[in-house]
């Protein structure tokens, strides 16, 4: 055991650091973590313009194949996230990095990945995520948007629903019923790409909790995708998504955030003075960062272990779902606590009353984003009951 | 022992209720999304006598008790929580004025205050503090024939429109308790804030620049204000406290309605057992909650000190009420935290309640003070 990193990962995380530093310098007033990408035109600038700094670097592509441009490991991909969650700085594409290009090399042909890991290494396109739908949150697999072939096309017609980011994103990746009469609901699905831009796609918002466009509605009528866009076989796009389980998932970049928000926290309860004494000195407020503080810490060993374990292909389904389901609640207390010390002045919104650029007003509606978003958490203890503890699955 | 309402209380009840589901829907978005005071929602309040519940009738009250007020409280959140936080801040100057000002004064006063003809607002916490009155800087300077208030008051509700205000002030040193007409020379306000919860409730900062009011506006005599201070907020907290009752109900009520009707693996969610962990927790807090908040007024209607109650109340019932809220945000999954169901709303507006009139530390003390020993 050796929960040292070396000589060489201090330096290059060193390094992913200083950028992010330099780049959160220009981030715009009131930017906050996943909706500040899509709800300002600003918000979106700024991510595009933070991706083709890091994929000029090669950081849109640590872990990858050298092949396909690759460089570094999980581990230099963890260190990356790290730094980004600390500064709360975009692009790195969710969708695209995180999510699509790793499926890809797990599943894609050579043609899929030749034709679309290179628009992402680049930050150039980025994409959606369109599989929810409205009777298919939890339940994923009743999701009913149907594609029907007629010759070298899919003709797709449904609704997506809380579909991330789908206003702005150039391509979607989706899930659709090709089969509607398979005898198992997850038999039958197929994963392919298109572009936003196709005929018959209309993206509606849905305003989140603090009223910011962070996702949306979308509508396929009729829409035509070539049949070459889908990923893996037709039919088997269940087993394609299960691969997702695969992929880099220790939540460090949230982790590192709620470092960053207990420093400001820290630092606030340092200089602010309340009857005369810095709240620093109030036992409440420290027994509360203290214990907020053993929390993270844990949630950061816990993160680090997923990490090494998957660097060794050793991880069990489970471990991610303990760290998503911990590293979550402790984001929403995180925020509760940061409002509560910051009184009234932490729940104005961005104004000259507000502390932050009102960041903890916002954040304490974004907190819960990690509690149901990719799995509730409720769904995440169930896979913990299954696979972690070997208790009897149910429904 | 007791624990049925009484014949009036229940029909009080029943008639506030059916009076928020009939007339507060519709200002609902007024209120959350373009965070404006609808002021028609002013005479059809006054018309059901929901500003001066236990006041006497002599002054223009509805002469009933604070229990009363408790379940009016939470009928009207149940609906619009920021209604009833209006409400409460005409009871609290109301009570003001019911407890200190003279005869003359009441009866000029109090019926205006009733009828929402005049509405209060009340001037405690400042930039440098919200809870600690030797740190008040606002002050009141004798002369001849007035009292000159100078300084600046934060987060004052209902301020930017109000006709009057209770504002406390250090007088010789020591802080005494003033009332103000808002139109007097050297009185203003500054933009309303825009804030996470409890939107429509008009909060703004008000300075006092040299503004002259006449001696008879000193409430209670001089100095020693503090307990006035404190008397003053045993009546907000109880309404504050009912109002997340309210919250809690509702939060109860949208979670059910949504899990019975949202299907998952073929049949609703409401059959599943984290659902029912869930509920339970709710309906159990909800009820916990309640029944202080009964208790808190019962005794103050027996004109017990029921300081450390409504500390009790406060503490325990403002949390639970952000715990309450969100579970039933999570049993909603991704509906939950969109614009498009109610429970966001309810979230955002129980999370003010904690450091209103006082914070969790505050309560603390104030219970742990009056503690046998
Ligand atoms: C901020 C945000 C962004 C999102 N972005 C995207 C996106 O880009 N693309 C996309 O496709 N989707 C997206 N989603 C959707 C997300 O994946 C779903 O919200 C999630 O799968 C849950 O589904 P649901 O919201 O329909 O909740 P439901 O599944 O309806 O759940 C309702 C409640 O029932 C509980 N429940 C359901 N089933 C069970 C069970 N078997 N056992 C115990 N409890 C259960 C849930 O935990 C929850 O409390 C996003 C969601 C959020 C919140
Ligand atoms: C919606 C709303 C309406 C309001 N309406 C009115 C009104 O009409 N009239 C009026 O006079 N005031 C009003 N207020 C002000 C409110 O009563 C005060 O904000 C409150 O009493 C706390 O004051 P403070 O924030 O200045 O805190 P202080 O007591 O000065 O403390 C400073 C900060 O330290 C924090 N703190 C202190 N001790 C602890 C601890 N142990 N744990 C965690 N944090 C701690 C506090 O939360 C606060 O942020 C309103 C506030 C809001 C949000």
């Amino acid at each position: 055991m050796d929960f040292k990193l070396t000589d060489e990962h201090v330096k290059l995380r060193k390094e992913f650091f200083n950028v992010c530093e330099e780049l959160a310098k220009k981030r715009p007033e009131g930017f906050t973590g996943l909706e500040g990408c899509y709800d300002t035109d600003e918000g979106w600038a700024y991510h595009l313009d933070c991706a083709k700094v890091f994929a000029k670097r090669g950081w849109l592509t640590l872990g990858w194949p050298e092949e396909y441009g690759g460089q570094g490991t999980i581990m230099d991909k963890v260190f990356m996230s790290e730094a980004t969650g600390y500064y709360d700085v975009p692009g790195v594409d969710i969708f695209g990095v995180d999510m699509l290009a790793p499926t890809l090399h797990a599943t894609a042909s050579q043609e899929i990945k030749r034709e679309f890991l290179p628009s992402i290494a680049s930050g150039e396109r980025m994409w959606c995520e369109l599989w929810s739908e409205p009777n298919a949150g939890s339940d994923l697999a009743a999701l009913s948007t149907s594609a029907v072939r007629q010759g070298d096309e899919y003709v797709i017609n449904g609704q997506k629903i809380w579909s991330t980011g789908a206003h702005r994103a150039h391509w979607a990746f989706a899930l659709v019923r090709t089969d509607p009469n398979a005898d198992r609901k997850q038999k039958g699905i197929t994963f392919l790409l298109f572009d936003m831009k196709t005929p018959g796609v209309t993206v509606n918002p849905i305003l989140y909790m603090d009223g910011g466009h962070l996702y949306n509605e979308v509508f396929l009528d009729d829409v035509r995708v070539p049949v070459k866009n889908v990923v893996g076989e037709e039919n088997q796009g269940w087993g394609v998504t299960q691969t997702l389980a695969a992929f880099e998932r220790s939540n460090l970049g949230a982790i590192m955030g709620m470092h960053r928000q207990i420093e400001e926290l820290v630092n606030y309860c340092n200089e602010t003075k309340v009857k005369g004494e810095p709240l620093a000195k109030n036992p409440l407020i420290r027994s509360r960062l203290a214990k907020a503080a053993c929390d993270l810490w844990a949630a950061h060993a816990l993160a680090y272990r997923i990490v090494d374990a998957q660097s060794r292909n050793e991880m069990a389904a489970f471990d991610a779902s303990a760290v998503k389901v911990f590293s979550g609640e402790l984001q929403a207390r995180m925020a509760q606590l940061g409002t509560e010390i910051l009184g009234p002045y932490g729940q104005v919104k961005h104004s000259r009353w507000a502390l932050f650029e009102g960041f903890f007003e916002k954040w304490y509606q974004q907190s819960f984003i990690l509690n149901v978003a990719m799995g509730t958490n409720e769904i995440q203890r169930n896979i913990i009951s299954w696979y972690g503890l070997g208790l009897p699955r149910m429904k | 022992m007791d624990f049925n309402l009484t014949a009036p209380q229940e029909a009080f009840q029943k008639e506030v209720r059916k009076f928020a589901e009939a007339e507060l829907p519709p200002f609902v978005d007024i209120m959350d999304k373009e965070n404006r005071f609808p002021h028609e929602v002013r005479p059809k309040l006054a018309e059901m006598n929901l500003y001066g519940i236990p006041f006497d009738p002599k002054y223009g009250g509805a002469g009933a008790d604070h229990v009363s007020l408790a379940l009016a409280q939470i009928e009207i959140s149940k609906i619009l929580a920021p209604v009833a936080m209006h409400m409460q801040l005409q009871h609290v100057v109301g009570d003001r004025f019911n407890k200190l000002a003279t005869e003359e004064q009441k009866l000029e006063w109090m019926p205006q205050i009733c009828e929402a003809q005049k509405v209060g607002c009340f001037g405690f916490t400042e930039p440098d503090t919200g809870s600690n009155p030797k740190m008040i800087k606002t002050t009141a300077v004798e002369e001849a024939d007035c009292y000159v208030l100078n300084g600046t008051k934060r987060f004052i509700t209902n301020a930017p429109w109000a006709d009057v205000m209770c504002v406390f002030a250090k007088l010789e040193g020591d802080i005494s308790l003033f009332f103000v007409e808002t139109d007097r020379p050297g009185f203003s306000t500054t933009a309303k804030m825009e804030k996470l919860g409890l939107r429509g409730t008009d909060l703004s900062d008000v300075i006092l620049e040299d503004v002259r009011v006449p001696k008879d506006h000193l409430m209670g005599g001089k100095g020693g204000k503090f307990d006035a201070l404190k008397d003053a907020m045993t009546i907000g907290k109880l309404c504050l406290s009912a109002q997340c009752v309210g919250l809690m109900q509702a939060s109860l009520e949208e979670a059910i309605k949504y899990a019975m009707t949202r299907m998952h693996f073929d049949e609703p969610i409401y059959e599943l057992q984290a659902i029912h962990w869930l509920l339970a927790e709710m309906a159990s807090r909800l009820e916990a909650s309640r029944w202080l908040v009964y208790r808190a007024a019962f005794l103050k209607d027996q004109g017990i000190d029921s300081i450390k109650d409504l500390a009790i109340t406060k503490l325990f019932v403002t949390s639970t009420a952000v715990d309450v809220c969100r579970w039933g945000m999570q049993v909603h999954g991704a509906y939950g935290i969109s614009k498009e169901y109610k429970i966001e709303r309810l979230f955002r507006d129980a999370k003010m309640y904690e450091l209103l009139e006082g914070t969790s530390e505050i309560q603390r003390e104030l219970i742990v003070r009056r503690l046998p020993r």
